[in-house]
This record gives structure tokens, sequence and C-alpha cells, in this order.
């Protein structure tokens, strides 16, 4: 079974980080994925939610599986282009040496998103 | 928060993020406001860290080596550890496996 794909969406406030990490932590985990990928995408994910979250505008998060891979996205919604450059670099240091692939990366409709993708079994 | 071989312990435990940092950063503020130099944070309970609670540890650690002081930290936790490497923070900070450890005998 597929399960999924899975969304949440929450406004851009701080206080909402830690259910956006149990959001994606619950999905990996229902995919069996190690506690070691958990970790590093809540970690991941945590970043480009404080990422997306200073665009001001609100957050989504989506996670998918084809059956080989789980993908978990990160809308930067507009604020894509402005976000270069601010301080968040330390943020997306460390997304980019958890997940190097990770983007931002056009999404499907044209606007960046982060991405992450872990291999399944 | 307690006092041992001069050293103060600051305890912190639960998530650390964008919505919690702002609490830690108080917290060393105040320590160093009030007159700790040497400041051993034990993260032993924090289940998640991410830069945004990295930030404050090196900011304050900035301002306690400014003003001849040092902090470390006390870590035991895979994921925290992790986090620690990966920023190269754990070539930045002293860190310690537990509070005893980083006291002495």
């Amino acid at each position: 079974m597929t399960p999924g794909p899975f969304r949440f969406e929450f406004p851009p406030l701080p206080e909402y980080l830690g259910t956006a990490r149990a959001f994606v932590a619950a999905a990996a985990r229902e995919l069996e994925t190690s506690e070691e990928t958990v970790a590093d995408l809540e970690l991941a994910v945590s970043e480009a939610c404080t990422i997306a979250i200073s665009s001001g505008e609100p957050v989504r998060v989506r996670v998918s599986a084809t059956g080989s891979a789980l993908e978990v996205e990160v809308d930067l919604p507009s604020g894509g282009d402005r976000l270069e450059g601010s301080d968040d670099l330390e943020g997306r240091e460390l997304i980019a040496s958890l997940f190097p692939d990770a983007g931002p990366v056009a999404g499907a409709y044209g606007a960046p998103v982060f991405r992450f993708v872990v291999p399944l079994g | 928060m307690r006092t041992e071989a001069d050293w103060t312990v600051l305890e912190v435990g639960g998530e650390v993020d964008l919505y919690t940092a702002p609490t830690l950063r108080d917290k060393l503020g105040e320590l160093i406001g009030g007159g700790s130099r040497r400041i051993l944070v034990n993260l032993g309970e924090v289940g998640f860290i991410d830069s945004s609670g990295l930030s404050v540890l090196v900011q304050g650690k900035k301002q306690l080596d400014e003003a001849a002081g040092e902090m470390a930290l006390v870590v035991h936790d895979g994921p925290t550890l992790k986090v620690l490497a990966i920023t190269g923070l754990d070539k930045v900070f002293r860190v310690h496996a537990s509070v005893k450890d980083a006291l002495g005998p």
C-alpha cells in the first residue's frame, strides 16, 4: 500500500514548527524508515519551514510515497528569491549537508520548493 | 540552573527551535548579565535542536569569550551530536558526555 499524499498547511508562526516536525516524523515512521532518517527529515523540514515562515505566507508541507521513495516538499511561496542572502544561511547549509539535492528546486507549479527524497526498502 | 565548581549549569530540555530559542537566549542573557562567566549548557534532555537553537548557543559563547569566560556543552543524544558535527560546532564547543565528566573529579 502506498500511503498519502499527506498535506499540512500552517500559518507562518514558529509555534507550528513542532507540529510540522511531528507530521513528517509520523509519515516517515509509517513508511518504516530508520530512526536516523526520521531525525534527518525532522531537522531538514524544521529548517525549511523556518525559512518559509520568514516569507510571511502560509507554509505548506507535502509528504508522498511512490513505493520506492518517500518525498517531502516544503513550499517557498513567492519568497524563494527574496529569501536568498537572508540570515538563514546556517539553516540552508544544514539542509544541504543532510539532503544535497533538496534545492530549492522548481515545484510542480514552478514555484520553488525544498524537496527531500528518501529511498525506501 | 545550579552552580558547581565555579560553573553555572544550565539545564535545557524539550525542543529548541525558532519558537523556543528566544527563551534559551533570554536565560543565557540573564546568567551572563548576572555575572556567570563559566556556563555549562546541559543539552542531555533536548529531544531536538536546529540552527535557531545553535545560533543562540554560538551568540552566548561569543559573549562569554569576549568577557574572558567560557561555555561548554553536555550532549549524549545521537541526533544532537550529529547536528553539532554537521555544523562543525563540535570543534567550536567543548562537548562532554555528562555533567560529571564536564566538572571533573
